[in-house]
């Protein structure tokens, strides 16, 4: 989950061949201090040549999923469309600094529940968050746009992006989830995106391998490097 | 209509009268040669669209965009979307995928940097703002992200591209991102931060904001620019048309 979620599901759905390598907390720490990390943290793309060699590393997460969503088709030719998306995904990484901003030295539990009240009262900063998406998915609809979605008809990187943060929010801000804050009349529409992403055949097929694939990582932290098959799209420069 | 086209700006963006985050986005459209608005507001105005719900998103810049006919198409949000989406029509976001992401990293970073710091405006006890920013000149912070920011223009140097940007060989977005991120942190307006002793050690980045500086077009704009703050300042006016190429939106 988290930041790499809509990467490894843009390649999936884009059936992209890629290979997923995973670190913990600490070894990225470490690695970090050692000046090792590309910006400040994960997730890192180690774009491929022609001839198989690493070419560049990127990193930046929404970098990353605009990269490999261009590979994979899901980024909106229409320079237009293309900002409607870059919005979302700038917008979902501000929803993350709510979230980070407003738990920040939240041990207890208590004090955790306190202040996810606090983002989800009428004039809550995660309450404003929330209502803009809506309004992001209640303007394509009036624009004539039937799928439901942020941009066109088509899942596109607004969405993966969504989906991930906003099912992050869900499992872990007290209140927030289905039977919560998102399952309320007013927030359907955009739980309907969260799952139209989940029920995607490719994304469920993906899910299925990747939990199998962290499983073994948690039994055994050598088992860190996992190859998915697919198309080899290159990069260049 | 062709009369009517020359004064038609391609877009409008809205923010305060000064550069901040939307400097990217007016040095973009100034250097690309497309005509816009330019709409200068204020705290409390803005304060006041938010509490009425009318904010695309949290903040501004935002970003007019016109249909062929001078009409309002869409109001876009978030300063990296308008800036990306600006670069794409007047060329200055480059048509290779990977150099792309070199220029979005960019972007995403100065926010990054821009975010670390924001925080602290809002720390009313002076002694308590002190040390905050004190805090953020330790070297896993703000120096660690100009150490970052130093590395790129690094990297792209031993690419073989020898003309001191960010990205290729010619300015781009990154490059109009990355030069108001640096006049952020060095204006002087940021108490307890002496911003000069940042970049100290950044030699890349010192030589890259002179080299900005002094190009012709943003020489251009920043005149143009500061005529308008005072325009503002005296006489109230909010609105300023830029002249340029008419360059319309679609959906």
């Amino acid at each position: 989950g988290g930041r790499a979620e809509p990467l490894r599901y843009a390649a999936a759905i884009g059936g992209i061949a890629f290979e997923d390598r995973f670190i913990t907390g600490e070894t990225h720490k470490k690695e970090k201090a050692e000046g090792k990390r590309r910006w400040s943290g994960p997730p890192e793309v180690v774009v491929i040549d022609k001839d198989g060699k690493d070419l560049v590393t990127i990193a930046q997460s929404n970098t990353c999923l605009r990269y490999i969503g261009k590979l994979a088709g899901l980024y909106p030719e229409n320079k237009v469309s293309a900002a409607l998306a870059d919005e979302i995904l700038d917008s979902s990484e501000d929803v993350f600094g709510v979230l980070m901003g407003a738990m920040a030295g939240k041990e207890k539990d208590e004090e955790k529940k306190a202040a996810a009240e606090e983002l989800l009262k009428d004039d809550g900063k995660l309450t404003y968050w929330v209502k803009k998406f809506a309004c992001r998915q209640k303007e394509a609809a009036d624009r004539g746009v039937k799928s439901g979605l942020f941009v066109g008809e088509e899942i596109t990187i607004a969405e993966l992006k969504f989906a991930a943060t906003f099912g992050f929010l869900m499992g872990r801000l007290p209140g927030f989830g289905k039977d919560g804050y998102m399952g309320k009349d007013e927030n359907k529409a955009l739980l309907a995106i969260i799952e139209k992403v989940n029920a995607n055949d490719k994304v469920k097929a993906f899910t299925e391998q990747f939990n199998k694939n962290t499983a073994a990582f948690k039994e055994k932290a050598e088992n860190c490097s996992f190859k998915y098959g697919g198309k080899t799209v290159s990069g260049a420069l | 209509m062709a009369e009517e086209q020359k004064d038609q700006p391609s877009f409008r963006i809205t923010y305060y009268a000064f550069q901040g985050r939307a400097g990217s986005l007016r040095a973009a459209a100034s250097l690309g040669g497309v005509s816009y608005e330019d709409v200068f507001t204020s705290g409390e105005e803005h304060k006041k669209a938010k509490e009425e719900g009318t904010r695309r998103w949290s903040g501004v810049p935002e970003l007019v965009v016109f249909d062929k006919d001078g009409k309002e198409l869409i109001t876009l949000g978030q300063s990296n979307a308008c800036t990306r989406y600006i670069g794409k029509v007047t060329g200055l976001y480059p048509e290779n995928a990977v150099e792309r992401a070199l220029v979005d990293e960019i972007l995403d970073s100065v926010e990054d940097v821009l975010n670390v710091v924001s925080p602290t405006f809002g720390i009313k006890d002076e002694e308590k703002k002190k040390a905050a920013r004190a805090k953020l000149c330790e070297p896993d912070k703000l120096p660690y992200w100009i150490g970052k920011f130093e590395a790129r223009l690094e990297e792209n140097e031993k690419r073989g591209n020898k003309n001191g940007y960010f990205v290729g060989d010619k300015i781009t977005i990154a490059d109009l991102k990355a030069y108001y991120g640096f006049q952020f942190l060095t204006s002087g307006n940021l108490d307890y931060i002496d911003g000069a002793k940042l970049m100290e050690p950044a030699k890349r980045c010192q030589a890259f904001v002179a080299k900005i500086k002094e190009n012709e077009g943003m020489k251009k704009m920043e005149e143009a620019f500061a005529a308008s703050q005072k325009e503002y300042k005296e006489n109230k006016v909010k609105s300023f048309k830029r002249p340029g190429k008419f360059v319309c939106g679609s959906l």
